[in-house]
């Protein structure tokens, strides 16, 4: 793969290049320090690979590191193998966000793990597209799937969400986009105390230039659709991930109804062609781990 | 709904495409039923058992020359034939399935005959089938009698009109070639015997009609009344025989009795009334001149002939013999006609005188003959009249049982030419002099088998496919995406990083 590499610090220039040359894409990610790359997954999904820069690469990433910029180069990078397909995306959606929308949630029928990979991608992309933007990637699962190396090596701040001037903990990456987690916005939005219910969540959109929520599963919302409701209020625009030859029909429609009766705007659907190829990889490993674990059949009484 | 849409297309009706794209998604389904479907036929073939076929063809004679149809036609009968349904239903009698077992089992290769159908799906030995049987030979043909039909048909030739083919078919070539000579002999007979038998019965029953009319004349007295009617026509005819022969004789008779009546009548006239004297010298003076004038012309004529052979004194003969002819007849016409009839009167009166006596005895004679031939005439024209009125009689009685008459006459005839029929019958289904050679082959071929086997597991593939992708509720592709959902927009691809 000839890949285009984009450096976070020149970010407007490689993209025009990218857009030119529509040939691989690779995005670079900040420095990130005590990663370990063989992190096991938790969910059988196989997540993105952060990759280390050689040491030429990282010299001459280092001379942006001087320049006036808030973003940070890194030495690690993610390698897309469908830039194009990116790019696709990424314009209809930021052409959706130059009309004014700014709250994108992404949802499936059950693929957490292509959820994350879409939400990265377009916030990489928003990233890369516009200068100085604050965007804000919220999910309940920051510490599992394709968020979890990337928060991992992630710094905490504050951010001041909160009613009376309370900070809310988010993780930034290196001013390219704040990881939120879901979990902690619904314990405050629930919390009698602070008698927030959605307030916390007009906050949060107010804060950030662009939100992209990583709209957990359905039936967790169906089975608290009150605690979710504020949530699900905030979405301005929701597309839903169908996962080739995985995802049912039915399926699909369940969530379009669902979503429709509260009268959220339907973008589309992103079809992930990945899944199947990383799930039948997974169900060929699974299989020769179990064969290999097989006792031969001559030796039933062993 | 929305699945049927995508599977149907507006031009084409089906969207072969995404068929396509179905077969190639569920492959193994794709692969494995036309595999499973060509096993199946393969297999099949296999199992199917070798039929051993023969065939004998004959040919429908009735509607051209045969010689008891020729006899039929000539009795008037209504000699149709066999039509085409009857010719095939000839061996599909339960009779004569019946009498094919009886010949077949008085054949000494019966033992070794193959009753198996060629539909059987495992052969099984004669003696299984007869088993239940025992000893008991009317059940033996009466299980083989039920065998039968399994082995044999009877079709028209599809290439010549009015034949037919006798095709027999069985797992083993003995059993092919001995049951089709038994049909074909049977056939034959079974032809001949129910033709005789058709001819028997219509003998019966002329020989009933027959009885039945001659009664009915019995009960008439029409034998007698006949046979006096053929007396009196032959009498009749003698009699109008002698009777013209004697009407011929009384008229004669009669006519010389009225001719010998009318005679003597005269004669006794003439000898009542006498002659006068001087009319009787006239008329013998002028007797004497006529005879000299006859010899002067007598001797005239012959000088005229030899006239010139005595000179000058021919002329002056000839003239002094004309003077006297003149002189003669002028002396004759004097004397005039009435003395020349007193003349011959007087002769003729002379000669009755004579003739006087037997005429009247002639007379009596002829009176008496006359009158009994007029007795025997009068008697026999009675006697005819007599006749022709009891042959009236007869003849109006024997008119009312004339039609009855004529009846028997026609079935007496018929019944003849029926019996004469019957010991000349051949069949009308001709057979030809050779059957064919045994062919062996399975019911189906292997390019049909595995034809159909193909086509079947292909339709099968589809419903297979097609159902599979009915219950199958995953999106494939954009396209089947895009199908289901029509309402919304397909971004895109999800981001994948390495």
């Amino acid at each position: 793969m000839s890949g285009l590499r984009l450096k976070i610090g020149d970010l407007h220039e490689e993209s025009e290049k990218i857009e030119k040359n529509q040939d691989d894409f690779d995005l670079k990610l900040d420095e990130i320090l005590g990663i370990s790359e063989d992190t096991p997954e938790v969910d059988h999904v196989q997540k993105p690979r952060l990759k280390l820069i050689s040491e030429d690469a990282q010299g001459s990433e280092s001379t942006h590191s001087g320049e006036s910029k808030k973003k940070k180069v890194n030495r690690y990078f993610y390698k897309v193998t469908n830039h194009h397909e990116l790019f696709k995306i990424g314009r209809s959606f930021y052409k959706d966000y130059l009309s004014g929308v700014k709250s994108f949630a992404i949802t499936s029928t059950g693929y957490q793990g292509s959820q994350q990979n879409s939400i990265l991608g377009l916030a990489s992309f928003f990233d890369h597209k516009e200068e100085n933007l604050k965007i804000a990637i919220i999910s309940d699962n920051l510490y599992l799937g394709a968020f979890k190396d990337i928060v991992a090596i992630s710094q905490k701040h504050y951010v001041p969400l909160f009613k009376n001037g309370k900070d809310c903990e988010v993780v930034g990456f290196y001013g390219h986009f704040d990881f939120v987690d879901l979990t902690t916005l619904l314990d405050y939005a629930n919390d009698c105390e602070t008698d927030a219910y959605d307030e916390i969540f007009d906050s949060v959109v107010d804060h950030y230039d662009i939100v992209f929520w990583d709209v957990p599963e359905l039936h967790k919302i169906q089975k608290n659709s009150e605690k979710y409701f504020p949530v699900i209020m905030k979405f301005e625009s929701l597309s839903i991930i169908v996962a080739q030859s995985l995802s049912s029909a039915a399926d699909v429609e369940e969530i379009k109804n669902f979503f429709l009766g509260y009268g959220i705007n339907l973008k589309g659907l992103l079809l992930d062609s990945v899944q199947a190829k990383n799930e039948a990889k997974v169900k060929t490993e699974e299989k020769q781990a179990s064969r290999e674990n097989r006792k031969p059949w001559w030796r039933i009484f062993s | 709904m929305k699945k049927m849409n995508i599977i149907l297309d507006e031009t084409t009706v089906l969207n072969f495409p995404f068929i396509g794209k179905l077969i190639r998604r569920y492959w193994f389904v794709s692969l494995i039923i036309p595999l499973v479907a060509l096993i199946f036929g393969v297999v099949k073939y296999s199992s199917q058992n070798t039929i051993f076929q023969t065939s004998h063809a004959f040919k429908n004679t009735a509607e051209s020359a045969s010689s008891s149809s020729a006899f039929a036609s000539i009795l008037g009968e209504k000699n149709r034939g066999l039509d085409e349904t009857e010719i095939v239903a000839i061996a599909n009698s339960i009779d004569f399935q019946f009498k094919l077992a009886e010949v077949l089992m008085e054949d000494q290769g019966f033992s070794n005959l193959n009753f198996n159908s060629i539909n059987a799906e495992k052969s099984v030995p004669q003696s299984s089938f007869f088993a239940h049987c025992g000893s008991e030979k009317e059940c033996v043909r009466r299980t083989v009698a039920t065998l039968l039909p399994s082995l044999y048909s009877v079709v028209p030739d599809k290439g010549i009109i009015n034949r037919y083919l006798v095709i027999v078919r069985s797992l083993d070539a003995f059993t092919s070639k001995s049951l089709l000579k038994a049909l074909s002999i049977l056939i034959e007979s079974d032809r001949v015997k129910t033709i005789q038998s058709t001819i028997t019965q219509q003998i019966k029953l002329s020989e009933e009609l027959i009885e039945t009319k001659r009664k009915e004349l019995e009960e008439g007295d029409i034998n007698t009344q006949r046979d006096r009617y053929k007396f009196l026509v032959s009498e009749l005819e003698d009699l109008d025989r002698k009777l013209n022969s004697i009407r011929h004789n009384f008229f004669v008779m009669k006519q010389n009795l009225s001719q010998a009546e009318t005679i003597l009548e005269q004669t006794l006239k003439v000898r009542k009334k006498g002659v006068n004297v001087n009319e009787l010298l006239k008329g013998e003076k002028a007797a004497a001149l006529e005879l000299r004038i006859s010899q002067l012309r007598e001797d005239l004529n012959s000088l005229e002939i030899s006239k010139g052979q005595f000179g000058g004194k021919d002329q002056v003969i000839i003239t002094q013999i004309k003077e006297e002819i003149k002189d003669k007849q002028k002396q004759l016409d004097a004397i005039g006609a009435f003395k020349r009839s007193i003349s011959s009167v007087s002769d003729f009166v002379k000669s009755k005188d004579k003739t006087s006596p037997n005429q009247e005895f002639d007379y009596v004679v002829l009176k008496k003959r006359f009158d009994e031939m007029k007795n025997e005439y009068d008697n026999m024209v009675s006697n005819r009249e007599n006749m022709v009125k009891e042959m009236t009689q007869l003849e109006n009685h024997l008119d009312k049982y004339k039609p009855t008459i004529e009846f028997l006459k026609l079935l007496e005839q018929k019944s003849v030419q029926l019996k004469i029929a019957e010991s000349t019958v051949v069949s009308d289904l001709s057979f030809d002099t050779l059957p064919s050679d045994v062919a062996s082959f399975k019911k189906t071929s292997l390019g049909k088998i595995l034809f159909i086997s193909l086509a079947s597991g292909i339709f099968f593939m589809f419903v297979a496919v097609l159902s599979r992708y009915f219950m199958d509720g995953r999106i494939y592709d954009e396209y089947e995406l895009q199908s289901v959902f029509k309402d919304l927009e397909i971004i895109g691809n999800t981001p994948d990083f390495q």
